[in-house]
């Protein structure tokens, strides 16, 4: 409440109860629902363009999980803006290509690469099915890349990653999957890798070499090894040691750094909903705001007949007076007896 | 002849901590209903209507002030709401709140605080308060029946501390025209608070302030100071 006057012949008269208001509530017709929108963006760390093109890990993880799997980072693990942007695996159906690290068994091929198998397998085949297929083909192990949930937020971009891979001996290799060049607004759960680039399309696109399966809504690539190691030249081993690791996963890192490029987008759907904010004229003409009044009157006596306050923020709320979004806007707006504004408030979420 | 411009002003909203919350816990605890608006960051002073350009430009030093991007902390926000009155309005409205300042010395004490406006009128309150690891807050009287009142007559009270966590201070807000704070204090140090009470019609606040003495150990076993 506030004490005013009335504009009574010109002179104003002491009254001691108005109507003063805060709050205004929403109309049906002033909030929209505007549905779903998709949004794609760069999957590395912010500072990283839409290219990764160094590639780090961390000593402390390999010697302590490196059997598994490496995590890959954007700059040196030690820096404090390290952070994991992949990580690759390797598995093996039977065991081969890492040492018996549990020797204590008695049984032979119960290995990392042999969990790793079929811990992707449980995860990414349909119930009842225990082995990859690459174009009809049967996959005895693979190499697995796998992003970082939080940089896939909902789904890997199909169409729009790039990996090179260099053997270090002059061969180059660059893959993507096989929707590159294709619009297409729903994403399916498997798409083929084949050589090619986001740029050129597919290579060979009516005979393309399939290098594996991505499947974007787990946000991960699974090359097959044999087809690295015959046509990119990247040696993956799948020989069985007993006390020493093929190092497969290495061998792929390394083929990675070499290549020094690695193009990845995710894919998000953002549900939005737009806040008519409808400022009446006489509404929201004078402010609380302590510069407004000196001890208590106005400060600008301009102002009694005509009220001139600003709009810079926009609160949200429930009905509980509770503060649920804000929004600001970047230039004060000037509100007056004569003017009227209306604000489209969108809210993401 | 120029074009007249019909352009609605379209702004980004980011969520709260408070809005977050609500969110998590389920869609239909998000539900917005008001809106108010501020100008917070504004100093009203730079007016001049002193201007030599006349009437046009006596805001121009506000008007090209640029605004800083918003933050999530709600209790930060909105401090300086803007306000619906009557034209011809000399005095600003005043709330103030009794006690200012308050002591509890054992756990399970409380006082109430009670708010006014200035004149006297009777309207709604919202009180919130800074520490709910250490203290409690309930609106006593849920509403007076006032005139005036803009908003929802059934506003409720509206308790979200989180009620665990020994280190985080979370807030708390409720809605009424009375308000009483208790202490859980039963911890070996003084723990303080801050509340804040703002007139839900008319946007003014008044803040009291109070401490729970610690809860003196004696002999193996807690004693109160009480």
């Amino acid at each position: 409440m506030a004490t005013s006057t009335s504009n009574s012949g010109g002179t104003a008269t002491a009254v001691t109860t108005v109507n003063s208001q805060i709050f205004t509530h929403f109309s049906d017709e002033d909030i929209i629902d505007s549905g779903q929108t998709t949004v794609t963006e760069n999957v590395w760390s912010s500072e990283i363009g839409g290219t990764l093109t160094a590639f780090f890990t961390s000593s402390v993880q390999v010697s302590s999980s490196g059997d598994y799997y490496y995590d890959v980072y954007q700059t040196t693990y030690s820096a404090t803006s390290a952070a994991v942007q992949f990580a690759i695996a390797y598995g093996n159906a039977q065991g081969s290509g890492s040492y018996e690290k549990f020797t204590n068994m008695g049984v032979s091929g119960y290995t990392p690469s042999k969990a790793v198998y079929f811990q992707y397998a449980n995860i990414l085949l349909p119930n009842g099915t225990s082995r990859f297929t690459v174009n009809g083909n049967s996959i005895n192990d693979f190499i697995a890349i796998n992003f970082q949930r939080e940089r896939v937020k909902e789904v890997l971009d199909p169409g729009n990653w790039e990996l090179t891979v260099d053997n270090g001996a002059g061969v180059i290799t660059t893959l993507v999957d096989s929707n590159t060049g294709i619009s297409e607004s729903s994403v399916s759960e498997t798409y083929d890798i084949v050589s090619g680039s986001i740029s050129s399309g597919i290579y060979s696109s009516t005979s393309p070499v399939y290098y594996g399966k991505a499947y974007p809504k787990y946000g991960m690539l699974i090359f097959d090894a044999r087809v690295l190691k015959n046509s990119a030249s990247i040696d993956i081993a799948e020989t069985e040691h007993s006390s020493s690791e093929s190092n497969n996963i290495g061998t792929m890192f390394d083929a990675i750094k070499a290549g020094a490029s690695f193009t990845a987008r995710n894919k998000q759907t953002i549900a939005s909903q737009y806040y008519f904010v409808r400022v009446k004229n006489n509404k929201y003409n004078y402010s609380n705001n302590p510069t407004y009044w000196v001890t208590g009157s106005l400060r600008f006596a301009d102002f009694v007949s005509d009220p001139v306050s600003y709009i810079t923020t926009v609160g949200l709320y429930n009905d509980s007076t509770e503060l649920l979004a804000v929004a600001k806007i970047s230039q004060p707006i000037k509100k007056t007896k004569t003017t009227e504004s209306l604000i489209r408030v969108c809210l993401n979420f | 002849m120029g074009y007249l411009s019909n352009a609605t002003i379209l702004v980004d909203a980011i969520l709260t901590k408070k809005g977050r919350e609500k969110l998590a816990s389920g869609t239909d605890n998000f539900s917005i209903s008001l809106f108010a608006l501020s100008d917070d960051e504004l100093d009203y002073k730079l007016w001049n209507p002193n201007h030599t350009l006349g009437a046009t430009y006596y805001g121009e030093a506000i008007e090209h002030l640029p605004i800083l991007e918003a933050i999530a902390d709600e209790s930060l926000l909105m401090k300086y709401k803007l306000i619906s009155l009557p034209i011809q309005t000399i005095y600003g409205p005043t709330v103030s709140v009794t006690p200012t300042s308050f002591a509890l010395i054992s756990p399970g004490a409380s006082v109430t605080l009670t708010p006014s406006t200035y004149p006297a009128n009777a309207q709604l309150y919202s009180a919130t308060i800074n520490n709910t690891t250490d203290f409690t807050l309930v609106a006593t009287e849920q509403s007076t029946g006032g005139g005036g009142m803009s908003t929802d007559s059934g506003m409720s009270m509206a308790a979200s501390g989180a009620g665990g966590g020994a280190t985080v201070q979370t807030s708390q807000t409720a809605v009424g025209s009375k308000f009483k704070v208790t202490s859980k204090n039963y911890n070996n140090s003084t723990r303080s608070c801050i509340v804040t009470i703002t007139g839900i019609d008319t946007g003014g606040t008044a803040t009291a302030s109070g401490t729970a003495y610690a809860y003196v150990t004696s002999g193996g076993g807690n004693m109160s100071t009480n």
